[in-house]
């Protein structure tokens, strides 16, 4: 009697334990998942930094006055590429930061293009134009990123965060991961309305 | 009176149909019911010959390099920022493969007045955004200007293809390719196993019971039954080696004529796949989208 007891404690062990690997197990592929759109974040704002040089000095051809702008520009560039977040254990500060910095490149980069509006002859330089497509598809790219990432990041909450899950979250110490927030209208080009 | 009613309210539906809002899940993509077709154009925008065009132009474009297209002619939409719809829509349909991401949206909404491309992450490198830009500069928004949505949606997909097949992008070939080889190498597996197998059979029935040797040779035939089909023979075998003889019993089928009710053996391949003479749906992979392409407003 006293036997079969102990094969019933040992099964429900064996099965908690084996609940405990498979809940721990995908919290790990989701916080991956994470991982893996925080990189790409990362890699569209970093293709969004690359396109500055060019651009700075394809507008410096024909505004060199404009010496402000570039300062501007070229600052909040360095700033915001100095600023590494790690999506292991990043908080809402860090993300918050590296937010801000990013669209005050995005307020800079706005700026210098509207540049051009007083300028007709870089307005129709070719390369100016194509360069100005790239970070329009960029700005683009930086939306869907953005977007993805908060996806993945509302998976993993949402998952550790119920019950029964955020015991094993809790024993491994996986923590909620910040969001990114809606723009507040300064990294947006203004739309003109008739 | 009553004429006038039914005038009014036809006057009514066709405002109301024609102003329809489009949101990105409301666009049934044609493509899925003819692999021919490309356009969705719901409105009537455009024209069915430039419609028959563009899909031709796509048709070709598919064919060639693997590159799958939606192009949608829509009046309004929602959400009215034109990249957003490109991107949901491409998203939502999953154009193109999921595993090359080889899809391209094309929206053109005349209501917000923007031509808008998404391309999928797998040709961004074919297509970057200063190319798709160019080519609604230069081939598409000075007709779009004076609505003339035919000619520009034309133009520009005569535009992309000229891009896309001058490209060294060439997913589908690749792929087909590589399937050919691994087909032809199970085959060859196959043949190779069966003839392998036919061998051994063929050894084990000529190897001698007596001295083992592989020299049973075939010396007389005789028939000891014929009945319902059946045909029963007597084979005698001489050992060439030892001189050790052998018969054994083999058993054919014949066929018995007009009443034959004899074992059938064999038969057609019945149910075969009937193909109709219309086209076939065509299928989007589950492409995703990062956000590139370019837009313009003209």
């Amino acid at each position: 009697m006293k036997k079969k007891s102990t094969w019933i404690i040992i099964a429900v062990i064996a099965v908690i334990v084996l609940w405990g690997i498979k809940v721990n197990n995908s919290m790990v592929t989701m916080e991956e998942g994470v991982n893996t759109a925080w990189s790409n974040v990362e890699n569209v704002y970093q293709r969004r930094a690359d396109l500055i040089p060019n651009l700075v000095n394809t507008v410096k051809g024909y505004a060199q006055h404009e010496t402000s702008t570039f300062e501007a520009v070229v600052n909040a560039r360095a700033k915001a590429t100095s600023i590494s977040v790690n999506p292991e254990n990043m908080t809402a500060e860090q993300l918050k930061e590296f937010q801000q910095a990013q669209s005050e490149v995005g307020g800079a980069l706005g700026r210098l293009i509207a540049i051009s509006e007083s300028y007709p002859e870089l307005k129709a330089n070719e390369n100016f134009k194509e360069l100005q497509a790239q970070l329009e598809g960029t700005e683009n790219r930086i939306a869907v990123e953005r977007k993805n990432f908060n996806e993945e990041a509302k998976k993993f909450n949402t998952y550790i965060r119920k019950f029964p899950q955020s015991i094993i979250a809790g024993m491994r110490n996986f923590e909620k991961k910040p969001y990114f927030e809606a723009e507040e209208g300064a990294n947006k080009a203004p739309k003109v309305e008739f | 009176m009553k004429r006038i009613a039914i005038a009014v309210i036809l006057a009514l539906s066709t405002v109301l149909a024609a102003a329809k809002v489009y949101k990105p899940a409301d666009v049934s993509p044609v493509h899925l019911l003819d692999a021919n077709r490309y356009v969705c154009n719901p409105d009537g925008i455009l024209s069915q010959s430039a419609v028959d065009q563009i899909d031709a132009c796509f048709r070709t474009i598919e064919d060639s390099t693997g590159v799958q297209a939606l192009v949608a002619v829509l009046s309004e939409i929602d959400p009215d920022d034109c990249f957003e719809f490109a991107h949901q829509l491409g998203e939502k349909v999953g154009v193109g493969k999921s595993s090359s991401n080889n899809g391209l949206v094309i929206l053109l909404c005349t209501g917000e007045r923007c031509i808008q491309f998404a391309t999928g992450y797998g040709i961004e490198g074919i297509l970057p955004d200063a190319i798709c830009k160019r080519v609604q500069e230069r081939y598409m928004n000075k007709y779009f200007a004076d609505n003339k949505w035919d000619e520009g949606m034309v133009a520009g997909a005569e535009a992309l293809k000229e891009i896309l097949l001058k490209g060294e992008y060439d997913d589908q070939d690749d792929d087909d390719t590589k399937n050919f080889f691994l087909g032809m190498a199970v085959l060859l597996g196959g043949i190779l196993f069966i003839v392998f197998i036919a061998v051994i059979i063929d050894r084990k029935s000529r190897k001698c019971p007596k001295c083992g040797k592989v020299a049973l040779k075939q010396v007389s035939v005789s028939t000891i039954s014929r009945k319902n089909g059946i045909k029963k023979e007597l084979l005698t075998f001489k050992c060439s080696h030892c001189g050790f003889i052998t018969s054994r019993e083999r058993t054919s089928y014949y066929s018995t004529g007009s009443n034959g009710r004899g074992p059938h053996v064999g038969g057609g391949f019945g149910g075969g796949h009937s193909f109709g003479g219309g086209s076939f749906g065509g299928s989007y992979g589950g492409g995703h989208f990062g956000g590139g392409g370019a837009g313009s407003r003209f």
